[in-house]
This record gives structure tokens, C-alpha cells and sequence, in this order.
């Protein structure tokens, strides 16, 4: 145990350091010029940093989600989340451009899940069942909508759309890493404080024998998700898988109480995405981080489906 | 009884009749009037087309050819158009109110193609951006003549008005236009041979779209009149043989590539409006990382318009006549002449409408 948590605090300090130290600028630690401090200052500090946002964000949403759905194949974009997100987006670039992306994409993800929940919920109760359906209607009505505006773009906004929505963290500034880590930090911190009540929800119904009320807990967990997902991917675009593999491969390796879960998702949520944009940095271009996620995360999902047969084990 | 057989008949002949009419009632356009004949051309990328000529009724996919078609008074023998040339300021209300087949390129309903019965397609050669094979089979099996135009070089465009005033009938306007191209060209080359070595300029140009920098490569039509007007165009991406006109780059990697740039244009584009350009020019102008690049320190930020709008002249399209003189004295202002005047003496000739 004491070698594992060596592990995970040392994993995302290495991937930090990269992350700060690898670019195509040179910048060798030992011997920076000007320009690389500032590049590094400037530059790969609030990329980083936003790395380090998102990675928390959406391992810990799909944690959460994970837990109260008792599924491990399951993460915040089943309930919409990234449709909406798209959607916001795509209204900011044809109809209100002074209004700047962020805000309707995150006005619109979590108008998605809250549509979703509503959707779900019927009687007071929301089964799970209910608000993965709900989740694939919201999801369906938005993507048409998607769609629809697309044709009204232009050839340059819809390419420029495109690309947007594959996730990136090239556009990270300071401003950026201001709106979205501190969130990030207290919703972190907060699902930390509400780790027995996360073990409880595990159980599923059964909770409701120990006295919790499920319906309200299950709620608050849903829309603790939800935000987490919408402050990272509001600024970075749509960063796929990243919230299916990192918590499983967490309980893999500390088990699912939560008060080891939750750190052992954190460190390997940094790790992943800060190592994803370090990658992106080597490549030719600006390859979106989400190709990089997605192109790891699939194999992994391929093989979890496999060894799991979607059900909880 | 019989006189019930005949109304009935009657209202049937009536009905088809009034169908007919109703079907074509998107196709009915002035034509001119000259008699047709069968010419064998063959069109920018290289494909032989026969074409009864003047053609009629034609039905243009992209912007760039309709500008052509109305430089060469022909938008009354133009049926159909795609739903992005709504946004092109260079057309006359007239031409964006033809009918819309498409949008970017492409046909999203063949139908209305047929009800129009078009004697020619035009479009632009873009396997990266449509299904161009799957394209031209389609038309041929609907036995539709197809003219491919491309934007790959400067020199394509007095080639392609050229090769639609031959098909149109307008070969007269069509040399006026040329000779008008190739005077500017030659003028701009002579100022260009005057500037001495030591002074030749290192040039990147970005066009910013939806946060990313998008940095046009050294094939795109722009790079091209960089080179013409006598600076270095800086931007060489090539990615296993494939040759793009933008490539994304990260600001990071801009500073890298780019730190010897004596001049960073940026442009505008039809989603990126000049206000949002400049908001970015102030702030590579006060950003310590972006003053790595040695333009960005001096301050030789420049935009410029790339855009659908009435003053842009930076896209492959006639306008280029123009849009030479605008890169020349963006870089340097101590040689080439205001380009206000060309742009004025540009649409009194070949655009009236917009004057």
C-alpha cells in the first residue's frame, strides 16, 4: 500500500514536471533564457494547470457517477453533459459571438442535465435506469439542434466548431485556470468530506436501509458531477474517456472506498491529462488533447467492456 | 354523361399541365439568346469537357466561381447556387437569390438540381473537404457537363475566368479582366524587383478562428503573393505528402517556429470579425511571450481582412487583382502605393454594382 500511494504522488509530479519542462520551445531547467521563463510562465503553467483541472474534473465526475450508478462503464456524458456543452458552444459562434464560448457552453451543459434529471425523475425517485434513458434523450434533442445550427455556419466556423469540440488545452490562459481550478479544488475537496456518504450510495437502494434518503443524495452527486464536467470543458472543448478509465483503473488499484479513491483518481487524473498534453506538445501542429484521450481511452474501454461484461464486479 | 368524361379529362389535362408548370416554376430565368454550339474544353484540373456553349443555365457550387460569373455579366445564365453565397458581400442581390442547391461545395438536394435542368456545374477540385468523385459520377449519370475550377495558385484565377468566359460567351470580358490581372501583376512584380536584399522581409501569417491559430501554409494563394510582392513567406508545413493551407498551430510553437518574423499579418475570416483580430493584436502586443517574436516586439502586427466582407480582397477570387497591392503595402508601406484607389478602379470596372 505505502509503494501505491508512492506511486500516485510521484506519477503526477513527473508528468507536472514535464509538463512545465516539455515543449517545442527548448527549456532546459538548468539553463532557462528569457524567453523560456516567460514561455513557461505564460504559456505551460496555465496549461498545466488546466491539465490538472481537468484531469480532477472528469476523472472525479466519472467517480461519482461510477459510484451512484454502481457501473463502471458509465461517466458524466451520459447524461448529456457534452451535447449541451457543444450546443452552448455552437450558439456562442452563430448567434451571440461577443458573448464568448464558455459561458453558453456552460450555461447549456448544465441546462442539459438538469433536462435529463427532470426528465428522469418521476415520483420523487430517479432510477438509474430512467437517467441513462433521459441522458440519451437529452443527448439525441441536443446533437439535432447541433446539427442543425451547422448548416447555418459558415465553412470556417464549422471546421473551426470542429476542432473546438475535440478538446484542447492549448487555449488555457491564466484567466482560464482562474474559472475553472479553484471550482475544481472545493468540489474535490467536498466530495472528499461526503466519502462515506459516496461508500453508502455504492451500495445502491440498499443505502436507503442505513437511513439515507437516496433520491436527494443521488441528486446532489449527479449535479456535483455535472459541474465539475462543465468547469473544465466549458474553456478545453470536449476531452473524451478520460472519466470512464482513470476511476476504474483507480479502484484497480486501491479498491472503491472512497477515501483512498478519491486521492488515487485525483493523482492518475493529473497524470493522464497532463502526460496526454505533454504528447500533443511533441506532435506536428495542434492535435486536440481529446484525440490524444480518446485514442488510449478506447482500447482500455474495449477491454474493460470485455472483462467486465458492463456490469459491476 | 359524356360531358362529365370530358370535364374530367379536362381537369386532368388542366392539373398536369399546371404541375408542370409548378415544377419549373424555380427554373424559369432569362436566357441570352444566342444560338448553341458544342465546344470540347478542358477545365483546371486537367478534365476534358464537352459543353454546349453559351451555356444557359448553370448551376455554381462555390463563391469564388460565381464572383467570376458576375465579373463576366453572366449571372442571368446562373440557375442555381449554394446557401454560403448569401454571405458574400461581391454578389448582387440578384445572383444570392438564385436558387439553393447546396451549401459549401456541395449538393444537398439533387431534385431541385434536376427541376432546374442545368446545361453545366461548376465547383472547385477539394477531396479534403467533399466527396468530389461520388460528385461528378452523379452528374454524369444525369448526363451534367462539370467544370472544375481549383484555388491552388494565383495564376488559376485569369485561367478560370478565362475558361468560364469561353463557356458562358463572355470571352470579351473575360480578356479585359485578364489583361487587367496580369498588368497588376507585372506592376506589383516590377516594385517587388526594386526592393534590395538586405530589405526583404520575413512573413507568417495567422488567422485566428474560435481560439486557435490557424497559420496559413507556404501552397495557400496568400503565401503565394507574399512571395509576389518580394518578402519570404516563413510557413513550409508538409505532413506525409499532404500539403495543407492552414495548419493549427499552438502559440508555443508559433513563437518557436516564427521568432525571426519581420511581419506577422493577421487575418480575418468569415467567423472571426475584425474587432475579435484586433483584440488579439493587443494582446500579443502586450503579451511578454508573444514579444518573442521579433515582429510582435517592433510591433509590426498587421491585420488584414480575409473575410466575405465588401473591403476583403485577400480570398482566391478576382478580388486578388486587389488583394497583391493590399499584402504589398501592408509589408512594405515605403514601396507599394495606398491600395485604396486599386480597389476602387477594381469595382468600377469589373464589379459596378458595388461602387
Amino acid at each position: 500500500m505505502r509503494k501505491e500511494a508512492f506511486l500516485l504522488l510521484v506519477f503526477p509530479a513527473v508528468a507536472v514536471f514535464l509538463g512545465i519542462f516539455v515543449g517545442s520551445y527548448p527549456t532546459n531547467p538548468f539553463h532557462l533564457d528569457s524567453l523560456g521563463k516567460i514561455i513557461i510562465w505564460d504559456i505551460r503553467l496555465p496549461r498545466t494547470l488546466m491539465g490538472i483541472s481537468a484531469g480532477m474534473a472528469l476523472g472525479l465526475g466519472g467517480m461519482v457517477l461510477q459510484a451512484v450508478f454502481r457501473n463502471p462503464l458509465v461517466d458524466t456524458y451520459i447524461l448529456g453533459v457534452s451535447s449541451g456543452v457543444a450546443l452552448g458552444a455552437a450558439v456562442a459562434v452563430s448567434f451571440l459571438p461577443m458573448a464568448g464560448i464558455a459561458p453558453l457552453a456552460l450555461i447549456f451543459g448544465l441546462l442539459a442535465v438538469f433536462t435529463a434529471y427532470s426528465l428522469a425523475r418521476v415520483n420523487g425517485r430517479v432510477s438509474t435506469v430512467s437517467l441513462v434513458l433521459a441522458g440519451i434523450i437529452v443527448t439525441s434533442l441536443f446533437s439535432a439542434l447541433l446539427a442543425l445550427l451547422e448548416l447555418l455556419l459558415p465553412s470556417e466556423s464549422l471546421s473551426g466548431l470542429v476542432v473546438w469540440l475535440m478538446g484542447s488545452l492549448s487555449n488555457a490562459t491564466w484567466e482560464t485556470v482562474d474559472y475553472s481550478l479553484p471550482g475544481v479544488v472545493v468540489l474535490a475537496v467536498l466530495l472528499y468530506l461526503l466519502r462515506f456518504r459516496l461508500n453508502v450510495m455504492s451500495l445502491g437502494d440498499e443505502a436507503e436501509l442505513l437511513g439515507v434518503n437516496v433520491p436527494l443524495w443521488r441528486g446532489i452527486f449527479i449535479f456535483i458531477s455535472a459541474l465539475l464536467t462543465v468547469l473544465v470543458i466549458s474553456f478545453t472543448g470536449i476531452i473524451g474517456w478520460v472519466g470512464l478509465i482513470v476511476p476504474h483503473t483507480a479502484r484497480m488499484l486501491v479498491g472503491p472506498e472512497h477515501s483512498k479513491l478519491i486521492p488515487a483518481t485525483v493523482s492518475l487524473g493529473i497524470t493522464v491529462m497532463v502526460l496526454a498534453d505533454v504528447i500533443v506538445r511533441l506532435l506536428p501542429g495542434d492535435v486536440p488533447v481529446g484525440i490524444i484521450t480518446t485514442v488510449v481511452g478506447v482500447p482500455f474501454f474495449a477491454y474493460l467492456l470485455r472483462k467486465t461484461g458492463g456490469g459491476w464486479e | 354523361m359524356k360531358w362529365k368524361a370530358f370535364l374530367v379529362i379536362g381537369v386532368l389535362l388542366f392539373s398536369v399541365f399546371a404541375a408542370g408548370c409548378v415544377s419549373n416554376s424555380g427554373s424559369t430565368e432569362k436566357t441570352t439568346s444566342a444560338t448553341p454550339k458544342e465546344i470540347t474544353v478542358q477545365d483546371l484540373v486537367g478534365r476534358t469537357v464537352t459543353v454546349k456553349v453559351p451555356v444557359q443555365r448553370a448551376v455554381i457550387l462555390s463563391t469564388s466561381a460565381l464572383e467570376i460569373a458576375q465579373l463576366l455579366n453572366a449571372s442571368n445564365q446562373v440557375v442555381g447556387i449554394t446557401g454560403d453565397a448569401k454571405a458574400d458581400a461581391f454578389l448582387s442581390p440578384s445572383l444570392k437569390n438564385k436558387t439553393v442547391v447546396g451549401r459549401m461545395l456541395q449538393v444537398t438536394d439533387w431534385e431541385e438540381v434536376l427541376a432546374l435542368k442545368p446545361d453545366l456545374m461548376v465547383d472547385l477540385y477539394l477531396k479534403k473537404f467533399y466527396n468530389v468523385d461520388e460528385f461528378l459520377n452523379k452528374s454524369a449519370s444525369y448526363g451534367i457537363p462539370v467544370i472544375m475550377l481549383r484555388e491552388d495558385r494565383l495564376n488559376d484565377i485569369p485561367k478560370a475566368v478565362e475558361l468560364l468566359g469561353k463557356v458562358f460567351g463572355k470571352e470579351e470580358k473575360a480578356s479585359e479582366f485578364e489583361k487587367y490581372f496580369n498588368e497588376q501583376v507585372s506592376e506589383v512584380k516590377k516594385i517587388a524587383e526594386k526592393i534590395p536584399a538586405g530589405e526583404r522581409k520575413k512573413v507568417v501569417m495567422i488567422q485566428p478562428i474560435m481560439g486557435k491559430y490557424y497559420v496559413v501554409n507556404g501552397n495557400d494563394v496568400l503565401a503565394q503573393a507574399v512571395r509576389l510582392v518580394g518578402a519570404d513567406y516563413m510557413a513550409n508545413f508538409t505532413f506525409n505528402g499532404y500539403t495543407p493551407v492552414r495548419v493549427p498551430l499552438d502559440e508555443e510553437k508559433i513563437i518557436t517556429q516564427f521568432k525571426n518574423a519581420d511581419v506577422v499579418i493577421l487575418l480575418t475570416s468569415a467567423v472571426t470579425p475584425y474587432d475579435k483580430v484586433e483584440a488579439l493584436k493587443n494582446e500579443m502586443l502586450n503579451d511578454e511571450a508573444w514579444k518573442g517574436i521579433k515582429a510582435v516586439s517592433e510591433g509590426n502586427v498587421i491585420i488584414l481582412r480575409a473575410d466575405m466582407g465588401r473591403n476583403s480582397f485577400l480570398r482566391w477570387s478576382p478580388r486578388m487583382a486587389v488583394g497583391i497591392w493590399v499584402i504589398g503595402r501592408a509589408i512594405y508601406p515605403n514601396y507599394y502605393p495606398n491600395w485604396e484607389e486599386k480597389a476602387v478602379e477594381f469595382t468600377k470596372k469589373f464589379y459596378p454594382f458595388l461602387s
